[in-house]
């Protein structure tokens, strides 16, 4: 049983080497840029190609936190006041994609849209 | 400012409750003690506090990716902890058992406490509106009590059926819905790739609604999973299964009379 104690502490360290190891890097990410001042997103729409993994960053002028959330993205991070914060979103197919600043979500919301592009 | 502070506190909240749920249900707080109650819950305050006062300094760490890194790695003991102790209940001494089970309590909280301090500490901070905050605040917690009372009764009719198997499944599902949050939290850094959604459940439940938070809680629901997170998903959940399994072999027992803690 202490064998088996073992191995199973052993898989679950595996699981977050693998995990932290396995870095897998875009060749060219596109990065977007977002701003969060008086608790509102500039842009408050971002078009991004389908189908790509591209790098979105946000910067807080606000003087107080923010959460950047979408459950459409499945991404949720902290900003701190006057810092940046760097999120990957996709690959996704063409659509519409909310987010939103948790802290203040009356104000701070807007869209992220997947277009395909065309060559 | 009522209703995002009662979503707030459920999204983060929630699972803590249900883990009191199943710590109570499944046999395993039995042995516990008052000290040990009290020592649990001092590490668990201290702990939050010393990540809510260096959450900035965690987060901007690893080249802005310090907060993934951290909270993957605390969801990862977090999965070791409960399952080493639910799956070895019989095998391990009552005192290792005990403080590994102490060490999962204070992870989780540590993590999900925080992430409710810090949207609580901006409007401390900034807002006029404190009775909104505090009502909202009251009215989450009062759901989440709610809640907790219902499934553990749930559980308990469960165990008084015999259907400990069950039980031990719906556990698992919750402990695997914690540790697969893991590949999300590190695709947002670029640290793995996720690839695509698989499919999108979203017109049936979405996330952001009542529903999709519970079950987010309950069992790790995503509505757009990817194949990534299926596949860890499955993974932890028949790995935690198949070790059960062998475990109970090992001790000579039916897996039931196994994880009732019966003896042979």
């Amino acid at each position: 049983m202490a064998n088996q104690l073992k191995q199973f502490h052993l898989v679950g360290i595996l699981f977050v080497v693998l995990s932290l190891t396995n870095a897998v890097k875009a060749a060219e990410t596109k990065t977007y840029h977002l701003v969060l001042e008086n608790h509102v997103f500039f842009p408050s729409e971002v078009t991004i190609p389908a189908n790509q993994k591209v790098k979105l960053i946000i910067t807080n002028k606000d003087a107080s936190p923010e959460e950047f959330d979408s459950f459409d993205l499945n991404r949720e991070r902290v900003v701190f006041a006057g810092k940046q914060a760097k999120i990957f979103i996709g690959p996704l197919p063409p659509g519409k994609y909310e987010f939103f600043g948790e802290f203040h979500p009356e104000s701070a919301r807007g869209i992220v849209i997947v277009k395909e592009v065309t060559q | 400012m009522i209703s995002n502070t009662v979503v707030v506190l459920l999204r983060d909240m929630l699972p803590l409750f249900i883990l009191i749920a199943y710590l109570s249900s499944i046999g395993v707080m039995q042995s516990l003690d008052k000290k040990w109650l009290k020592l649990t819950l001092f590490a668990a305050v201290t702990s939050v506090v010393a990540f809510y006062f260096n959450f900035e300094l965690i987060a901007e760490s690893f080249e802005g990716r310090g907060y993934e890194i951290v909270s993957s790695l605390i969801l990862c003991l977090f999965f070791i902890c409960c399952a080493s102790v639910s799956i070895f209940s019989g095998m391990l001494p009552s005192t290792y058992q005990k403080w590994l089970l102490a060490v999962g309590i204070v992870l989780l909280v540590t993590l999900k406490a925080t992430e409710f301090m810090v949207y609580f500490g901006v409007f401390i901070q900034q807002s006029g509106d404190l009775i909104s905050i505090c009502l909202g605040f009251l009215m989450g917690i009062s759901i989440c009590i709610s809640f907790h009372l219902l499934y553990r009764f749930f559980l308990t009719e469960l165990i008084a059926h015999n259907k400990i198997k069950t039980v031990y499944m719906l556990w698992f599902a919750f402990i695997t819905g914690q540790i697969v949050q893991i590949p999300e939290r590190l695709s947002q850094v670029d640290i793995i790739d996720l690839g695509k959604p698989l499919f999108n459940l979203s017109e049936f439940v979405r996330d952001s609604s009542e529903y999709g938070h519970v079950l987010n809680a309950l069992l790790g629901y995503e509505s757009s999973p990817t194949t990534t997170f299926i596949g860890a998903y499955l993974c932890s959940f028949f790995l935690l299964l198949v070790i059960s399994g062998a475990a109970a072999r090992n001790a000579g027992l039916p897996i039931s009379q196994y994880f009732s803690g019966e003896s042979k």
